[in-house]
């Protein structure tokens, strides 16, 4: 079964320096998730080039289900 | 008409000054530091002053090109901190290596250096002259807010010149774009006394402001975007570009960039670690080095990206001489 965009979320938050320790979940902050703001910028470059969209410069999701929220919203488009 | 870079030069201030020492007068530290920015160190004008700076980075890329002062037919100055708002600073190198030819500034913030490579090759390409000399000079930390651990941290003081030749390969590509956002990277003009003045700008403190994360993000973007529409529009890909020279802002900015490129790191040139960010003055520091390092050979592709406030990008892909 493919992955949900949460999972692959999860997997960009991991690889982009979150914390192994935190079970994520959509009302996770990012801060909680390990991220800092830089991180969180990465993670956003990070989720453009797994979706293949381009993520508004001003956006700034601060939970992982706002990130999932993003992602799927511009894959609609 | 194009041009070849025909020699390259920098000079760079004595006092270096590491993230541990940051930390006696601000709230930060070298492991809050180095893993966000990539900067160990930087160089710190004390008591140089950037006309010294500028004018013997000046000297010693006509050195390098083997032509002389009375050789120039155009002296462009980069920068956004000189030691004069009038004269320009190229006015002043003019008079420190006795050139006689125009001589003047341009800002472009970051960008500057690739913006006044179109400037040179317009200038060769009307036939006004043989020779321009471009010297990127900057003394960021005269910018700075130093109680702002957020910012003055990043930035760096230094000049790098480069000597243009008339005639060559270069450049395959050049590209000047801006996405107007004042806003993101600023630092306010001279407020001025004047009796008629009625806004209020005297509040606004005259240092560098930034919104870090926007410009994180516009630089990965405007690299990646910029290095590709230079491979389309000369045919060709990344992989075919021996070696690329972007500006140097944070490290994390380059290794996302690279990332994302495809490209390996080997060919992407770093020297913010122990720099800083010089602004206009990375890119032809970073030429000059990899000039110096042997490893860039005649026939090679070399692509430049600058990007900073504006929001200013300048790309050009060189054939080195």
């Amino acid at each position: 079964m493919a992955e949900s965009t949460f999972d692959r979320v999860c997997n960009i938050i991991r690889e982009n320096g979150g914390t192994s320790d935190v079970e994520l979940t959509p009302e996770t902050t990012l801060a909680d998730a390990g991220l800092d703001s830089l991180a969180s910028v990465e993670a956003v470059i990070a989720c453009e080039d797994e979706f293949d969209i381009e993520i508004d410069t001003d956006a700034n999701p601060t939970t992982v289900g706002e990130v999932v929220e993003l992602v799927e919203s511009l894959m609609e488009n | 008409m194009a041009f070849s870079i025909t020699g390259t030069a920098s000079a760079l201030p004595e006092r270096s000054v590491t993230n541990d020492e940051l930390s006696t007068f601000l709230d930060t530290s070298d492991e809050w530091i180095f893993p966000r920015t990539g900067i160990k160190s930087r160089r710190v004008v004390t008591s140089e002053s950037l006309d010294e700076l500028a004018s013997r980075a000046a000297r010693a890329a006509l050195e390098d090109a083997g032509i002389t002062a009375a050789d120039l037919s155009l002296i462009i100055c980069t920068t956004t901190t000189g030691d004069h708002l009038v004269p320009a600073e190229a006015c002043a190198i003019a008079a420190a290596i006795g050139a006689t030819c125009p001589a003047y500034d341009i800002s472009a913030a970051c960008a500057g250096f690739v913006f006044a490579l179109d400037i040179a090759d317009g200038w060769f390409a009307r036939g006004r002259g043989k020779h321009v000399l471009i010297v990127s000079a900057e003394e960021m930390t005269r910018l700075v807010d130093w109680t702002d651990r957020a910012t003055c941290v990043l930035f760096g003081d230094g000049a790098a010149a480069a000597v243009l030749e008339a005639g060559g390969a270069s450049p395959l590509y050049l590209n000047l774009t801006c996405d107007p956002q004042v806003d993101v990277l600023e630092v306010p003009g001279i407020a001025g006394s004047s009796p008629f003045k009625q806004r209020d700008d005297e509040a606004r403190a005259n240092v560098l402001s930034m919104q870090g994360r926007r410009v994180f993000k516009f630089g990965v973007s405007t690299i990646c975007d910029s290095v590709h529409a230079m491979c389309d529009a000369c045919n060709i890909t990344p992989a075919d570009i021996d070696h690329f020279v972007f500006h140097q802002a944070n490290e994390r900015i380059l290794a996302a960039a690279t990332t994302r490129l495809g490209v390996e790191n080997d060919r992407v040139v770093r020297l913010i670690e122990h720099t800083g960010n010089i602004s206009s003055a990375c890119i032809p520091l970073a030429l000059d080095e990899l000039a110096r390092s042997g490893k860039l050979a005649s026939g090679q592709l070399v692509a430049l990206v600058g990007f900073g406030a504006g929001l200013d990008t300048g790309a050009c892909l060189l054939r080195w001489a």
